[in-house]
């Protein structure tokens, strides 16, 4: 941005992530009615992406990696990519694309020859391209792509790592792009080197850095997952005549997941939530016209169900209920889980009861408050197992080896699962022991 | 806390219920069945806990009115005060509470909220405090229906307190379903070590969380997984989720095989577009040159037709050029010349045929002469006709008048009613006439008369008919009933049947009184008996005074001393009072036994004289049968038309006597008229006329005999002028005819044979008057023909003599067209016109080769087309070639089809090829497995939390059940061994605990060890009962203390234990605790009674109270508490009656002797009372082998724990359990180290 010469209006989308080779997820079952949108949603949302690009009249389209796995997605998607590029190619815009971990260069095959509009990056150097329009060059484009796919976080020296320290803004003073599957440098230093830094990776859109250049991770167009929730899709990045840069979010998502807060006080009820629910639902429904809701209810609050929302039970029934309002109600949304994180809390007069309930309160809090008391879940393992297992030597604190796998079943890992455990125990409890109050 | 007073206002059976000053330690309340013992113990947990919705539906709202609630006051050591607890309306409502303070005088208002209430219960809930603090029937009835091994366990999770929420329950529970659980994840490796060993493996670096898990099971199960662990993991819930995930990932690395496979067939494809663009471009060429030789061969004939053309062409060319329409110039002449030479003789023709007509037409000269004179005639021709008609119309008229004049006579006579016959009609003269009329006024005025009499004879005989009619029909009524007509009659009849009814009724009432006053006569007769209590009183008081006055005359010295006159004068007076009344009774009772049979004979005699009367009456009315009611009310209806006919009978008679009147009257006139006609007739004789003249018809006709004189002159004036007409008419037609003769044109035709129609039909025909006006008008006519065909004639001449110039004309054009022919042939070098002729015809042949060469080219020129140029086929088609081209031909047909097969045969592959690519390419399987198994794993996550959670859970109910068990059974049980000691007498001295066993054994005082189920019903209740006050007395230790209460507990206890048991409730009330027992049976009720303690019949329903003495209300003085473990055994009251059941019970013979065991002793060297049993076992008594009996259903623990942490409890925070408290076999409790033993050891 050091030279605020007059340019030319650009505008290009800015993709990553498309992940065709993966349908959606993170659920136990999915509705027989929404099987195919879970298939199909990478692919809907993808080609809602070349629409964008369409639509926008942009003058290129940036995908920075993760695109496809070739082995996982099979020919559908590369002919599809193909199909897709090919209309891009009939308007005469070019496609620039960085392989990331799963869209390696050397995994696309062979036979499948892109077209002449694709540019692929090569994974040795950063690679420099003029990009033109009516034969006049507008912006400079550069990228490189990852090399062989380890993960980022495990990546070893032999590996094919990323070096990106050839980013270089162009000597003529055109308007340079980096494409790139993440960057190696510091955290905030991403966009130094470049106008723009069109980041691939990370699934949530996030703008990394914003001086003196532009480094953004437009996220990926479709959520996969309840714990990708919100709106999805591309980011559209229009340079003015001035050098600015702004960015524009456009929705590609066919299928929104979203994660609703529901806050109750002492006095409601199951009936309550209920209807709380379907309000909540109605405004969402309207709020997000277009896309599929898949929403997750987070139920936060007091009173009694806080105690009594555990799956398995009264969370799993009202859930249910849930659903089926949904569907009568016509609603185009659909819940995925019912889940209450709140901090347990139960009447103070039950700690105090000289009750079986009462202890088993006492006790849940002593194993709060004591993290250093071990659960030893191990020893609730059928005998069999232990049996199999039990030739090794026990760990210190009498439960399995650390070596042994089926630690990480009984293995409490963090404090804070050790805390969900408990929570959810306690529930659990209260729920079977008052459930056999009454008979007795 | 314990109740002090009890106040129901309304609940259930119970209204206005006050209880008060409950005694502190126990209160026995007696209730017969349905007393309401239920309801008052219910309401007792209702003012404590709430008034639930399964109690509102019981008990609310109350039966006998009353507000919903009432109040409980407690008292403890510290305070005393009221809980008053009324209910809503609402269901969910538990009661709104009021505390109030009764000792306090400046209480105040009550203060809502339960705060005070729930501290007094000392945190208890409602469960516990069912549970532990009353015991029931329905608790002792459940008891019995237990097996044994399961009394024995609801008895062991009694003593250790678990059976509130049925912990053993909920553990089991737990871990089946954990079992279940880790079943599901451990059968991974049972599914992986059978799984087909060509599937690949999975992927190389599993996913996190789960990979490390699975890999753990695949490791020892494929290596050293015994049957047995198979046994277990074969029974998982989820083996079918854990099986689908493996299947799904052998799929997906299936299908990824299958896109690698994919790549592979694409370049193949490629290499099959490579291949068949190069056969294609060889099936091109081959195709060609095949194509090439096969146009070739399709050219041969035409290519040969083609030079046999040019050949012919070039020998017939040559000569003098003929111009193309050198024929048609010379046709057009000689039909010019044709058509001049035909025209021409037609023209002749036409002029000869004129000249003969001229010659047809005929001309009349003498008729051309006298033309003036016809034309004068034909004037005269309306004259003529003129004439005719008047004739014939002069004619017509007088025979007209004719017809008139006789049809006018013919009409009179029969005016007059004369027959046709009498012809002779003469003339009435005006003064026959006025002779006449005094006669004809007479006849009609007499008939005037008569017709008027006949009308009123009519109408009177109609009215008195009509009359006659209705008398008819009211006594036609009368008889059908038998009724008599006469109203005098049937007013008597109606009085007698009257009279018959009364006396009827008259007979009724005095049957109905003399029945009565037999009845009375029968009550009398009884009553004259004196009846035989009254007798003996009397006699009695009769004898009594009689002995009085005898005692007072024979001793005199009777006890009774100076009384003694005084008795005997009482004693006069009794006797003689019962003599008199006895007179006076049966008096009295004889006159009105008379007095009833004079009436009863009275009654008598009024019924004969009644029958009498009726039989009299019956006579009169010949009385047969039915009802009388019934006639006398149709004789009442028939006497009351009968008087309504009376006026009508005097009607008739009126119009009778008016009838006969009319009928003289009519007489009268008839002879009147009869006489006038006689004169009639005489006058019409004296006249001349007939006599069957109608005197009414004559006045009508005298006016039109005038009229016949002047019709016959009328006819004689026209037969004379009809004459002179005819006349005029024959002088006219001589004329004519004269003419006709002159001029030769007589119309000879018309006077034979054709005559004139309109004289055929004449009476009188006239034949010459008729010709001559046929003659006149056919000479007119001749005379217009002979003009017309002079005027022809002159017209023909002149058109013959214009078609004669015309002819002239064609004559000169074929000379000159003969001339202009002869130039033609001349200038084409030709003879003739035949010459000529030939040599256009051979120019005409030279032309059409050359055309059909010019087609054959074309034809050529299309089969080659632009497949190659025309030199090429000229070479293949050259004489030395021509002939091998079928060879050639085929040779090129046979190299394009092997080509040709080739390529089909790449083609075939491609597709193949293809199809197989677009399937691919199509499939949507890879990414659906993949969205499967991610559901499959999110499920087995999802079970890897619930079975972490259920490990938990069953973590901390374990480590309470331990507790339970270690610190608080132990504690229990030896309250319970020193108060079942109590109760039995001695009998069983201990209860205790195997290890790992959750049921309980008692010892017996010889050191016999007895399970549950070798106990008698009463036995087992009586150890419930210790248990229950045992735990009652822990809990009191804790802090909470609460009242008991019992219902019916002892029912089944016989009487020496029960009197046994009753003390023991009473020294247990005596150490504080408050104690409410219900009974029905009052023979419990009497002993606590004995017993001294407080003992309270419950009033009957809505407050009333028993009959006998009450001392519900009234607490019984209740003996100085006895100080525990110093109770003597009070003297045994009888046993009251018992049932047969409990007898028949009682005198069994030994029940079978059951397998028993005999626990060690502890050892008398160790002071603690738990004894490690199986740690000494040498020590020990000889232990009897594992008892057989004793089976454990559920195990005490799943593990052995080895707690860091300690469960605290409120209260008792410090108190855990020591080392020594680990792998506990029993807990040996005796009452000689009770004190010493509240905490178990573990061996």
């Amino acid at each position: 941005m050091s030279q605020q010469t007059s340019r030319t209006p650009i505008r290009f989308v800015h993709a990553s992530d498309l992940h065709l080779e993966r349908p959606l997820g993170g659920v136990s079952e999915v509705p027989g009615h929404l099987r195919e949108l879970f298939l199909e949603a990478p692919y809907l949302a993808a080609q809602q992406v070349f629409e964008t690009v369409l639509s926008e009249g942009a003058d290129a389209l940036l995908l920075a990696g993760d695109v496809v796995d070739v082995e996982l997605a099979g020919p559908r998607a590369v002919l599809f990519l193909i199909e897709q590029f090919k209309r891009l190619a009939d308007h005469h815009i070019p496609v620039y694309w960085s392989g990331g971990h799963t869209d390696q260069t050397t995994e696309w095959p062979a036979h499948a020859r892109l077209p002449e509009n694709v540019t692929r990056f090569p994974t040795a150097h950063v690679e420099s391209i003029s990009c033109q329009r009516d034969q006049e060059p507008i912006a400079c484009i550069q990228g490189i792509s990852r090399g062989p796919n380890r993960p980022l976080q495990d990546r070893s020296p032999e590996d094919g790592t990323l070096d990106d320290s050839q980013f270089r803004r162009d000597a003529h003073g055109l308007f340079t792009v980096g494409v790139s599957y993440g960057t190696d440098v510091a955290t905030g230093t991403e966009g130094d080197r470049v106008h723009y830094m069109a980041l691939g990776g990370r699934h949530r859109r996030q703008t990394v850095d914003q001086s003196p250049g532009l480094a953004h991770y437009c996220g990926t167009p479709q959520g996969r997952t309840p714990d990708e929730s919100g709106p999805h899709g591309c980011t559209i990045v229009r340079v003015d005549e001035s050098g600015h840069v702004k960015t524009r979010f456009a929705a590609t998502d066919a299928v929104r997941w979203l994660t609703e807060t529901i806050e109750i006080t002492a006095g409601t009820d199951a009936a309550g939530l209920l209807d709380q629910i379907l309000q909540r639902t109605g405004r969402l429904s309207e709020k997000h016209a277009g896309p599929e809701l898949l929403i997750s209810w987070r139920i936060l609050g007091q009173g009694p169900l806080i105690y009594q929302l555990h799956p398995g039970g009264l969370a799993d029934r009202l859930l249910e209920q849930v659903r089926q309002q949904q569907q009568q109600q016509g609603m185009k949304a659909w819940s995925v889980a019912i889940d209450c994180d709140a901090p347990l809390e139960v009447p103070a007069q039950w700690h105090d009861q000289e009750t079986i309930l009462g202890d088993l309160l006492r006790q849940i809090g002593q194993l709060e408050t004591n993290p250093e008391i071990p659960l030893k879940l191990a020893d609730f393992l059928p005998e069999a197992l232990r049996e199999i297992y039990g030739a090794e030597s026990e760990h210190a604190d009498g439960g399995l080896p650390e070596t042994n796998p089926l630690a990480q079943l009984v293995t409490i890992e963090n404090p804070l699962q050790r805390q969900t455990l408990l929570r959810e125990a306690a529930k659990l409890g209260i729920d079977l022991i008052t459930v056999e109050e009454p008979r007795s | 806390m314990k109740i002090t007073d009890l106040n129901i206002e309304g609940f259930g059976v119970w209204h206005n219920l006050n209880l008060p000053d409950i005694s502190p330690r126990l209160t026995a309340f007696y209730g017969a069945n349905e007393a309401g013992k239920t309801t008052l113990m219910q309401f007792v947990r209702a003012i404590l806990y709430g008034m639930s919705p399964e109690r509102r539906e019981r008990y609310l709202p109350p039966q006998e009115g009353g507000r919903p609630g009432g109040s409980l006051t407690l008292a403890d050591s510290q305070q005393h005060f009221c809980v008053n607890r009324i209910a809503a309306q609402d269901l969910g409502d538990l009661g709104r509470v009021t505390i109030s303070w009764p000792d306090r005088q400046d209480s105040g208002a009550p203060v809502a909220g339960d705060r005070l209430l729930r501290e007094a219960l000392g945190e208890v809930d409602e469960s516990t405090f069912s549970n532990l603090f009353a015991i029931g029937l329905g608790e002792i009835q459940r008891l019995a229906t237990l097996s044994g091994t399961q009394a024995a366990q609801a008895l062991y999770r009694l003593t250790s307190g678990l059976d509130r929420v049925s912990l053993y329950d909920v553990i089991q529970g737990l871990r089946q379903t954990r079992t279940q659980l880790i079943q599901e994840i451990g059968l991974h490796a049972e599914g992986q070590a059978e799984a087909p060993s060509g599937q690949p493996a999975p992927r190389a670096v599993p996913e996190p969380g789960q990979a490390a898990f699975f890999g753990a099971s695949r490791g020892p199960a494929r290596g050293g997984q015994t049957p047995r662990d198979a046994t277990i993991l074969q029974d998982s819930l989820c083996q079918g989720l854990v099986l689908q995930r493996d299947r799904l990932r052998g799929r997906i690395d299936a299908l990824k095989e299958q896109n690698r496979q994919w790549s592979q067939w694409a370049v193949r494809f490629e290499e099959f577009d490579r291949r068949m663009e190069e056969i294609e471009t060889q099936v091109d060429e081959r195709q060609h040159a095949a194509r090439t030789i096969e146009i070739a061969v399709g050219l041969k004939s035409n290519w040969r037709r083609r030079s046999k053309l040019t050949g012919l062409i070039q020998q017939l060319g040559g000569g003098t050029p003929l111009p193309e329409d050198a024929i048609e110039r010379l046709e057009t002449l000689q039909e010019k010349k044709a058509g001049h030479q035909r025209k021409a003789d037609i023209l002749q023709g036409q002029r000869h045929q004129l000249r003969d007509e001229v010659e047809r037409l005929g001309v009349n000269e003498l008729m051309v002469q006298n033309a003036c004179r016809i034309d004068a005639l034909g004037e005269q021709r309306d004259w003529l006709q003129a004439l005719e008609r008047q004739t014939e119309r002069l004619a017509a008229e007088a025979e007209e008048t004719a017809e008139r004049l006789a049809s006018e006579q013919t009409r009179l006579s029969s005016s007059l009613g004369l027959s046709s016959h009498s012809g002779a009609l003469r003339e009435i003269s005006e003064g026959d006439l006025k002779s006449l009329r005094p006669l004809v006024q007479a006849l009609q005025e007499t008939e005037r008369c008569v017709d008027q009499a006949q009308e009123e004879l009519v109408a009177l005989s109609q009215n008195e008919q009509s009359l006659q009619l209705k008398l008819e029909s009211a006594s036609s009524r009368g008889e059908q009933h038998g009724l008599p007509m006469d109203v005098q009659e049937a007013s008597n009849l109606v009085a007698n049947l009257r009279k018959r009814l009364q006396v009827e009724q008259r007979i009724e009432q005095a049957q109905a009184h003399a029945l009565e006053m037999e009845s009375q006569s029968h009550e009398l007769l009884n009553e004259q008996i004196m009846p035989l209590w009254l007798f003996g009183l009397l006699l009695t008081v009769f004898v009594l005074g009689a002995l009085m006055v005898g005692l007072w005359l024979l001793v005199p010295s009777a006890p009774l001393g100076s009384m003694g006159g005084l008795l005997a004068l009482l004693g006069v007076g009794g006797a003689g009072f019962s003599w008199m009344f006895k007179f006076f009774a049966e008096d009295a009772a004889a006159d009105r036994l008379d007095a009833c049979h004079r009436q009863i004979e009275l009654a008598d005699k009024q019924l004969q004289e009644s029958r009498r009367e009726k039989e009299h009456l019956d006579g009169e009315l010949a009385m047969v049968d039915g009802s009388v009611v019934l006639r006398l009310q149709a004789a009442e209806r028939h006497l009351a038309a009968l008087e309504n006919l009376l006026p009508v009978e005097t009607e008739r008679k009126v119009a009778l006597h008016e009838t006969t009147g009319a009928r003289q009257r009519l007489q009268v006139a008839q002879e009147k008229q009869n006489r006038t006609l006689a004169d009639w007739k005489t006058r019409l004789v004296a006249l001349g006329l007939p006599t069957e003249l109608d005197y009414r018809l004559l006045t009508k006709v005298t006016d039109r005999y005038g009229k016949l004189s002047n019709l016959e002159q009328q006819v004689q004036a026209r037969l004379k002028e009809v004459e002179d007409r005819r006349r005029e008419h024959d002088a006219l037609t001589r004329r004519i005819r004269a003419i006709a003769e002159e001029v030769g044109c007589v119309l000879e035709e018309a006077r034979d044979g054709q005559p004139v129609g309109r004289e055929e039909g004449s009476e009188n025909p006239d034949t010459a008057q008729a010709s001559a006006l046929d003659q006149l008008d056919h000479l007119l006519s001749e005379r217009r023909k002979q003009f017309s065909r002079v005027e022809q004639r002159k017209k023909l001449r002149e058109q013959a003599k214009s078609l004669k110039a015309e002819e002239g004309r064609h004559r000169r054009a074929v000379a000159g067209l003969n001339r202009r022919l002869a130039a033609l042939w001349e200038s084409a070098e030709c003879e003739d016109e035949t010459a000529y002729r030939a040599r256009f015809e051979q120019q005409r042949k030279v032309a059409r080769h050359r055309k059909q060469r010019k087609v054959v080219s074309r034809e050529i020129a299309a089969a080659i087309g632009q497949h190659e140029p025309e030199e090429t086929f000229t070479r293949l088609l050259r004489p030395q070639t021509i002939d091998r081209l079928e060879t050639l031909w085929e040779e090129a047909t046979a190299k394009l089809e092997a080509s040709q097969q080739e390529l089909k045969k790449l083609a075939g592959q491609r597709g193949e090829m293809k199809q197989k690519l677009s399937a691919l390419a199509e499939d949507r399987a890879l990414a659906e497995a993949i969205l499967d198994l991610d559901g499959v794993q999110q499920q087995l996550s999802a079970a890897q939390d619930r079975w972490r959670e259920y490990a938990t859970v069953s973590r901390m109910l374990e480590r309470i059940r331990d507790e339970y068990e270690a610190h608080r059974q132990p504690e229990a049980l030896h309250e319970a061994s020193t108060l079942l000691g109590r109760m039995t007498a001695g009998k069983y001295q201990r209860i205790w605990t195997p290890l790992a066993n959750d049921i309980l054994l008692v010892e017996t005082a010889s050191g016999q060890s007895l399970p549950i189920e070798a106990l008698s019903r009463g036995t087992r209740e009586q150890l419930l009962l210790s248990v229950r006050l045992a735990l009652v007395t822990l809990m009191a230790r804790r802090g909470v203390k609460l009242p008991m209460v019992l219902d019916d507990v002892l029912v089944n206890f016989d009487a020496v234990r029960a009197r046994q048991a009753a003390e023991v409730l009473l020294e247990f009330a005596a150490a504080g605790h408050q104690v409410l027992l219900f009974t029905c049976h009052e023979h419990v009720w009497q002993m606590f009674r004995e017993l001294k303690a407080d003992c309270r019949r419950l009033p009957r329903r809505a407050g009333a109270q028993d009959p006998e003495e009450n001392p519900a209300l009234a607490p019984v003085p209740e003996s100085e508490p006895a100080a525990a473990g110093a109770t003597e055994v009070a003297p045994l009251p009888s046993p009251p009656p018992r049932p047969k059941k409990k007898k028949k019970r009682q005198k069994k013979s030994p029940p079978p002797q059951p397998p028993t065991t005999r626990m060690p002793e502890p050892l008398q060297s160790e002071s603690p009372p738990l004894k490690p049993a199986a740690t000494e076992p040498a020590a020990s008594e000889p232990v009897v082998p594992e008892p057989v009996v004793i089976e454990a259903t559920v195990p005490a623990n799943e593990f052995s724990y080895d707690w860091a942490y300690h469960l605290t409890s409120r209260g008792e925070s410090d108190r855990s359990a020591g080392p020594e408290d680990e792998h506990v076999l029993a807990y040996v409790l005796s009452g000689e180290v009770a004190e010493e033993s509240t905490k178990p050891r573990r061996a």
